[in-house]
């Protein structure tokens, strides 16, 4: 037993008073009669009374200890802990996007608390209360608590998130709750139609009617930009507006500069097209004009793709096979690609240069703050590189199938093997002569033979981006394959990384931020101002998941220059648009109806023992008094 | 104490009523009792054979000259009674409110009246510790009864009362009529060897106990603690609850049942009377009951 209010129990104090108070009250009253005789003689026909009827001389006094006790125990709240007297409740709510629309003012999520406070008040006292919460991920919101108003106050403290959830995700969880207690009661509050088994589903939805867009982007037409794509209205037919507005900074508010009616029949998408005459800009907002449930979907910001980072390579290459890898630079990498000899080479013309190919050569010091793809490195592979030459590896052959190596691209599971083979076919490639380096583990492997690595990408000692190919592109028909051409893109890519590479995004989604040669922090801005500054230590790219709807700001910040920013939009999920999901929850087992496995609090049976020994002093006091019989 | 009023309305109606006596009468003068002796009075009773000696006058001759035998007609006796009401005028009597002790006075001076109406002398005594006063002293005839009965308003009641220690010490003749102990009988002191004695004198008794309604169902409640009036060292101190008013009921009944048990064993008529209820009660009803009155 513990108490919730130890200082009720200074109440006690009212004993010793009450003592006092007795002995004070218990004061005859004198009188003079005719004669005594009769009440002398009357003991004689008093009744022996029993040992414990001498008590009720003092029964009052006690009946009113009693009370004072009780009333102290009553402020001071005990707290009894007795099973099998009331229900374990576990309640499953959705904090989906979806749970956000509203329908006269209330949202769904609102009504679901209601329902919670609904059951929480309708329960047994002593009931325990379990909350899982289904919003970005699946957490445990508060579990055993036995206090109503405890129950409430964290309910209330919970907010729907705006990504999309499956109340599935959170089966195990009620699965484990449901082995341990098989009488536990489980409700499942959501606004999806669920069939469910051994959990007592409340649905929240009232059909609000929600508009969003299904599809949307842009083109140019005419030589202005032409906002396109599909709205749907979920529920009912509507007649809506599409405008389009725009502006030339990130953080300027765009301004309107077309609009379209569109007219929509209930759950078909509607195609819908705004032309204007506007022919740059950098924020381009789409906005369909309606009443729904939900106002997050109705916006969508999209960015000027055309914006991207500039890409300026400088190629350092003497050999022959170098124009194969220049041509597939600047070709396949988008890039502005400046040559230079190794002779005329120095390390001041790297400055300005995103990347740095060195190809056939190795300058004595990398430069920093530039990626650096190392082509056929042999003396010594520089300072910084982290990688070691040890020695060149030949056929055994010199004519037929063991005159080469026929290398195999490293297929991994991790991001970047997959983003450094994005669209390899993996064609068989011939390769003479290769050298043999001593890699860093960092790197990731893209091409291999025998074990030794051919191709690998990852973080130098200068913290840059740094690709290395062990083999002269001469030395191989790597130059003549497509893949070569994929390869060199996806190496590009790496090399150049945008800070962000998407500019939509769902919401629950995970915006990869690179980290760009040279950056020394990025912060990202959430729609609700909240600042995250990122690690990027020791990190070609973090992770970021978009928990908000609306615009989120990626500011970085390099080394000798200004703070850049880029904006990316978080769209609510189509699927929580849309309402859709459901299907069936089954928590597996047999379930036994035996609600009496929570906690108990015993107070009403005190009270009720206080109001039996009052009414019983009091009944004493009038018998007593009065005689009443 | 308040005045003793005579209601002359009620004793106009007493006076329809006649003492019945169960001893022989045994008094001095004629009067209006017929004793078992044969006497003179107009009541004929039985005839004997003439003796020489007796009465000529008393000889029936038209039986003579039917039987021509002497015989004699023999009448009732009549005797006048000496009636005797002792009074207990103890402090308990006219403690409260005084209408134990008015009550007394009362049925004292209307028992007075009925004696004087029936030709009986009447005298009046109070019992103060262990004396008797004689109050009003054999008293006879309305015209002294009035002109006496105003002596009770100026008996004052107070002390202790000792019955048998006051009346045994007395003359209280013997077989001369009825004798009437009014009291509230609420004393350990001896009053048993008073009956006794009235009873051995071949006195008629009457045992009248004057209880006040809170003596016989008290009121009172809770923690208290009772002086007696009569005695300042004597003191109940007691929680008042419900088995102790049980208990006092009992000792109530006790003490009624003591009485008249003891009077009747005796020949001796026990009534109790409360004092918030009229005299008609008494007279018309619980003393004609008993047979004392006719």
């Amino acid at each position: 037993m513990s108490f919730y209010f130890p200082l009720g129990l200074l109440g006690l104090l009212g004993i010793p008073v009450l003592i006092l108070i007795y002995v004070i009250k218990s004061k005859y009253t004198e009188q003079t009669i005719a004669s005594t005789y009769l009440w002398e003689l009357s003991e004689k026909f008093l009744k022996k009374r029993k040992p414990v009827s001498k008590l009720t001389g003092i029964l009052t006094l006690i009946l009113q200890i009693l009370a004072v006790i009780a009333a102290s125990l009553l402020i001071a709240h005990p707290v009894f802990t007795m099973r099998n007297s009331a229900n374990d409740i576990y309640f499953i709510l959705d904090g989906s996007a979806s749970m956000n629309m509203q329908q006269d003012g209330s949202t769904r999520f609102d009504r679901a608390k209601d329902k919670i406070n609904g059951i929480i008040d309708d329960s047994l006292s002593g009931s325990s209360y379990t909350l899982v919460f289904v919003r970005d991920t699946v957490n445990v919101a508060f579990e055993g608590v036995t206090q109503k108003q405890q129950a409430k106050s964290d309910v209330a403290a919970l907010g729907a998130g705006w990504s999309a959830t499956e109340c599935s995700s959170a089966m195990n969880v009620a699965q484990e709750y449901f082995d341990n207690n098989r009488s536990a009661i489980i409700y499942l509050i959501t606004d999806k139609p669920y069939e469910t088994e051994n959990i007592t589903l409340i649905n929240v939805s009232s059909g609000e009617n929600n508009i969003a867009f299904n599809d949307y982007g842009y083109t140019f037409e005419d030589g202005g930009v032409c906002g396109t794509g599909k709205v749907i209205s979920y529920c009912e037919d509507a007649e809506i507006t599409v405008e389009l507005s725009a502006s030339d900074t990130l953080m300027a508010p765009p301004e309107k500069i077309g609009e379209t009616t569109v007219k929509l029949m209930a759950d078909e998408p509607a195609e819908f097209k705004v032309q204007t005459a506007v022919s740059h800009f950098t924020k381009l907002q789409l906005k369909i004009v309606a009443k729904d449930a939900l106002g997050e979907d109705n916006v969508v910001i999209l960015y000027d793709e055309a914006k991207a980072q500039e890409r300026k390579v400088l190629f350092v290459s003497d050999s022959k096979d170098g124009m194969y890898l220049r041509n597939a630079i600047s070709s396949a990498g988008k890039a502005q690609v400046d040559a230079v000899s190794v002779e005329k080479y120095s390390a001041s013309d790297a400055a300005g240069y995103g990347l740095c190919v060195f190809n056939g050569f190795t300058p004595a010091e990398l430069p920093k703050n530039a990626a650096i793809w190392l082509i056929d490195a042999v003396d010594g592979t520089g300072k910084g590189s982290g990688i070691k030459f040890r020695d060149y590896q030949t056929p055994k052959d010199e004519t037929g199938p063991a005159s080469y190596f026929v290398p195999e691209y490293t297929r991994g599971t991790s991001v970047q093997e997959k983003d450094l083979l994005r669209d390899i076919v993996g064609r068989e490639v011939a390769v003479r002569k290769y050298a043999k380096y001593g890699i860093p583990r960092n790197f990731t492997s893209v091409m291999k033979v025998n074990g030794d690595t051919l191709i690998a990408a990852g973080l130098n000692d200068n913290n840059d981006r740094e690709v290395v190919f062990a083999f002269a592109i001469g030395d191989s028909d790597f130059g003549l394959k497509d893949d070569f051409l994929i390869l060199v893109r996806n190496l590009m890519n790496y090399s150049f990384p945008s800070v962000i590479e998407d500019t939509v995004y769902d919401c629950g989604d995970i915006m990869k931020v690179n980290v760009v040669p040279g950056c020394e922090n990025i912060v990202v801005t959430s729609p609700s101002g909240r600042n995250t500054t990122l690690d990027t230590e020791g990190k070609a790219y973090c992770s970021v998941q978009l928990n908000e709807t609306g615009t989120y700001t990626v500011t970085v910040k390099l080394a000798g220059s200004d703070e850049s920013s880029l904006c990316s939009f978080a769209c609510v999920p189509e699927t929580e648009s849309r309402s859709q999901g459901g299907g069936t929850l089954i928590l597996s087992g047999e379930r036994e109806f035996n609600y009496s496995d929570g906690y108990y609090d015993k107070l009403p049976a005190f009270f009720i023992v206080i109001c039996v020994l009052l009414l019983a002093d009091w009944g004493i006091y009038c018998y007593e008094q009065y005689q009443l019989r | 104490m308040g005045k003793l009023v005579i209601n002359e309305a009620f004793l106009q109606r007493v006076e329809l009523l006649q003492t019945v006596l169960k001893n022989n009468i045994a008094g001095l003068f004629g009067g209006n009792h017929k004793s078992r002796t044969f006497g003179s009075s107009c009541e004929f009773v039985d005839y004997r054979n003439y003796v020489p000696g007796d009465d000529i006058t008393k000889i029936d001759w038209n039986a003579y000259a039917r039987f021509e035998t002497l015989y004699l007609k023999l009448y009732l006796d009549e005797r006048q009674l000496h009636t005797k009401i002792y009074i207990d005028v103890s402090q308990s009597m006219a403690f409260g409110d005084g209408k134990k002790g008015e009550a007394a006075l009362q049925i004292a001076a209307t028992l007075a009246y009925l004696s004087v109406t029936e030709l009986d002398k009447v005298s009046v005594f109070t019992i103060r510790g262990g004396e008797v006063t004689e109050v009003i002293s054999a008293i006879s005839g309305r015209e002294r009864y009035f002109a006496e009965i105003g002596k009770l308003n100026g008996i004052e009641f107070g002390g202790d009362c000792f019955i048998s220690e006051g009346i045994m010490p007395t003359q209280v003749g013997y077989g001369d009529g009825l004798s009437v102990i009014i009291s509230d009988f609420l004393t350990d002191n001896n009053y048993e060897n008073a009956i006794d004695y009235l009873a051995d004198k071949k006195r008629d008794l009457l045992c009248v106990q004057v209880l006040s309604s809170e003596e016989i169902n008290p009121k009172v409640r809770g923690k208290n603690i009772f002086y007696d009036s009569e005695d300042a060292g004597r003191m109940y101190r007691k929680n008042i609850n419900r088995d102790i008013i049980k208990a006092y009921r009992e000792a109530v009944r006790y003490v009624q049942d003591r009485i008249r048990d003891y009077c009747n064993a005796r020949g001796a008529e026990y009534v109790l009377v409360r004092d918030d209820k009229p005299l008609d009660g008494l007279f018309f009803e619980q003393l004609t009951q008993l047979g004392v009155m006719k």
